[in-house]
């Protein structure tokens, strides 16, 4: 092939622009630190990190919801609780009170008491988590129970949901109507027993607080039950985040390692372009005619 | 027996050749760096020899050669390369028209990004279960609001970018147009001068170049073939059609097409058929145009249109935090006017109510159930709802095979760009070798044609000196 003056410059600069192109591209992957910075640098590779991408966002927002759920649920458990030692002390009044031998002021007194645990027990099923009330079903924003007992709050259905996967719900509260109502009724007709000091119907009331104790335990256990879920799915989730960021990062991040020596070597290949066309631009015939 | 003063002739017509000879290589030198230049040659040839016709009258020992010109000056080319040249050329336009195009649209993507439209689609969906997670709060309502409005703006913007993207096509296509005339008629007008010199038997080497590298920047612009007409002429024809016709130059006439919004097409004037351009860059700029802009503007509006229609028909279902249903109300819609029959991005808005009052967003399922989150929930899963009007794809799925299909495309175009750019650059290699000026060459055809020259000058002093002895020296017993 003939060579000739605008044949020789034209390809080494398309050489030299080349060379240089291939060490801004490999250049701007060591420095955002990225293999993929846009669509056509892989489409593939881009669907994939843009699933992880959004997969890392639902992570995370699944996560915030399951340690919602487990905080709820903390402040139900601490409720129910709370409210488990306040019939065990009524059972306790009621076996005192199923004692006949008594002194009568002493079964007013002893009215008295279970009374006061009964406000106790209505301020229970008034516990709020942060500032909502959690057992009164949708109606989070009123006591669900008046001074008297009565429930004002939803009757079933009235679940309030946390979402821990796609499409995967858990219900995490209680309504206070079956929760607390029995026992307030059980709580109410002990004093009203033991203000009459009928021995008899106060010995019956124990086996109803019993009945209690056995129902607030079967609550409490479900509650458990389904913090221990949480906590798994939790677990689970961080580590779907974890393992969903590294495969983002494989699909995404430039190896910096392979990346930098790459570069080297584009430098070393640009500099020995730049001299081959220094050298080869230089002479001609005329450096050689007198 | 020679004729006297014939050496005196042969010497004379060998200085004249060789002086031209060497302004010719001088032209080269000169021109050694000028874009479509052709180097030339001076062709030597010995001029008729003497006599004519021997044994006429003539018993002598022959025809007597009677020195050298220079027969005609041409132009080393290979018409063969041009016309490769220029059937490549023009898939070299439309690929990287293609290429440059489409990386705009990347930028305009942005992926992948944490500001990209489906950054603000994930923060969207997750603002509605923060609501589902706290219906009662006021802050998780006005994160709602601002999600939305901050979504809707966004596909606004990119919707508008896209149709500015296609108004600039449309008066790339115009310039193209204007551009394409002004090549055919200057095309013309050298067919026009080639004729001439070529009439009064020249050859018109500069101006062949000159046509030619016009020829070079037509056929970037649009396919074409060449036809070679008489006197040096040539006819290009462009869509069937002779754009240049001897010293005739047709037009492209632009027009707006009542069928394509009053977008530009183009006609050839004198014809009633509109000219059907696929080729070179004009021809992609009316793809881009017409097809793969307004195909990711669609894919956009499908979209954001999907998604208001979804959450307007699970929120008319819901209650607000007043406690009542919002259904009949004047915020039962989320978002106003996605009605599907005359659905535009650029008028889609969150409702007015509801930017006033967020308390009005239907977070509820049940009335009167404040602490009810389950229509946000529902709302926020409408995500993984396959939906009929995105072929079958959740909202995410069908972005994400958008994207998909942006960066095959973009892909497509640039190795497509890069492997003609490397096509067109081999042949233009291959031209630059037969025509280019080769500096070395050129010295020595100087330096060739100094000696030739010196030597010639030295025939003129032998002869003068010959001469001298004839008319001087001899008969001077006479004198």
């Amino acid at each position: 092939m003939r060579i000739t003056e605008n044949n020789l410059v034209s390809r080494i600069l398309a050489d030299i622009t080349a060379a240089d192109q291939r060490r801004m591209a490999t250049h701007m992957q060591v420095s955002s630190g990225r293999r993929l910075n846009r669509p056509s640098d892989d489409p593939i590779g881009v669907i994939a990190s843009l699933r992880h991408r959004t997969n890392i966002g639902m992570l995370r927002q699944f996560q915030a919801n399951a340690a919602d759920a487990r905080d709820w649920l903390s402040a139900t458990e601490a409720a129910l609780k709370n409210a488990t030692d306040l019939i065990q002390r009524a059972k306790e009044i009621a076996v005192e009170g199923a004692n006949s031998h008594l002194p009568p002021g002493a079964f007013q007194a002893l009215a008295e008491e279970v009374r006061q645990l009964r406000d106790e027990l209505i301020q229970l099923g008034n516990v709020a988590h942060g500032d909502r009330f959690i057992f009164g079903g949708h109606q989070t924003q009123q006591p669900p129970f008046d001074a008297a007992g009565n429930y004002l709050g939803d009757a079933a259905p009235a679940d309030i949901l946390r979402e821990i996967g796609p499409g995967v719900t858990v219900s995490i509260n209680l309504l206070g109507d079956q929760v607390f109502s029995q026992a307030l009724t059980v709580f109410a007709q002990l004093a009203t027993d033991l203000q009459n000091g009928d021995v008899a119907a106060v010995g019956a009331d124990i086996g109803a607080l019993e009945g209690e104790l056995d129902r607030f335990l079967s609550f409490r256990s479900q509650v458990g039950a389904k913090m221990n879920r949480l906590e798994l799915a939790l677990q689970r989730l961080q580590d779907m985040e974890l393992s969903v960021t590294q495969l983002q990062s494989t699909v995404e991040d430039a190896d910096l390692a392979e990346t930098a020596v790459r570069l080297a070597m584009q430098e070393n290949a640009y500099q020995a372009a730049l001299a081959a066309a220094a050298r080869l631009v230089q002479p001609t015939l005329l450096d050689f005619l007198r | 027996m020679g004729i006297s003063f014939l050496g005196f002739e042969i010497a004379k017509r060998a200085l004249l050749a060789h002086r031209q000879a060497m302004d010719v290589a001088g032209h080269n030198v000169a021109n050694a760096n000028t874009p479509g230049y052709s180097r030339q040659r001076a062709n030597l040839r010995t001029t008729p020899p003497f006599p004519e016709a021997v044994g006429l009258n003539y018993a002598g020992i022959g025809q007597i050669g009677t020195g050298v010109e220079v027969a005609q000056i041409t132009r080393v080319r290979d018409s063969f390369l041009d016309r490769q040249y220029w059937s490549q050329s023009g898939a070299l336009g439309r690929w990287q028209t293609r290429d440059q195009v489409l990386g705009e649209i990347e930028y305009l993507v942005n992926e992948p990004s944490d500001y990209s439209l489906r950054a603000l689609m994930d923060q969207w969906w997750e603002s509605w279960q923060g609501l589902a997670n706290n219906p009662e709060s006021q802050a998780a309502r006005e994160a709602v609001k601002q999600r939305a409005l901050a979504l809707v703006e966004a596909f606004q913007f990119a919707d508008r970018q896209l149709n500015e993207m296609r108004m600039n096509l449309n008066s790339s296509i115009e310039n193209k147009a204007k551009e394409i005339n002004g090549l055919a008629a200057q095309i013309a007008a050298l067919n026009e001068r080639i004729a001439y010199v070529t009439g009064v038997g020249q050859a018109p080497n500069d101006l062949l170049d000159q046509r030619e590298q016009l020829v070079d920047r037509l056929s970037r612009i649009v396919d074409l073939v060449t036809v070679d007409a008489p006197n040096g002429m040539i006819r290009v024809l462009v869509d069937g059609v002779a754009l240049v016709d001897g010293v005739r130059a047709n037009r492209l006439l632009v027009e707006a097409d009542p069928a394509n919004g009053k977008l530009w097409r183009l006609r050839w004037e004198g014809f009633s058929t509109i000219a059907q351009i696929t080729s070179g860059e004009l021809g992609a700029y009316f793809e881009l145009r017409d097809a793969v802009v307004p195909y990711y503007k669609q894919q956009l509006t499908d979209l954001i249109r999907a998604i208001a229609t979804e959450t307007n028909n699970i929120h008319r279902r819901g209650a607000d935090l007043n406690g009542a249903s919002v259904a009949g109300t004047a915020w039962e819609d989320f978002f106003v006017n996605p009605d599907p029959a005359a659905f535009d991005v650029q008028t889609l808005a969150v409702n007015p109510a509801i930017v006033a009052d967020v308390r009005r967003i239907a977070a509820a399922a049940q009335q009167d159930h404040p602490g009810d989150g389950s229509n946000a929930l529902a709302i926020s899963n409408i995500r993984y709802t396959h939906l009929t009007d995105l072929d079958g794809f959740n909202t995410d799925d069908f972005y994400r095979s958008m994207v998909g299909v942006l960066g095959a495309q973009a892909q497509e175009a640039q190795r497509m760009a890069e492997s003609q750019k490397l096509l067109v650059d081999q042949l233009d290699h291959q031209r630059q070798s037969v025509s280019g000026v080769n500096i070395d060459e050129e010295m020595m055809e100087i330096i060739k044609s100094q000696h030739a020259f010196n030597a010639a000058a030295r025939l003129v002093n032998v002869m003068d000196e010959m001469l001298d002895t004839i008319i001087n020296r001899l008969g001077i017993l006479s004198r």
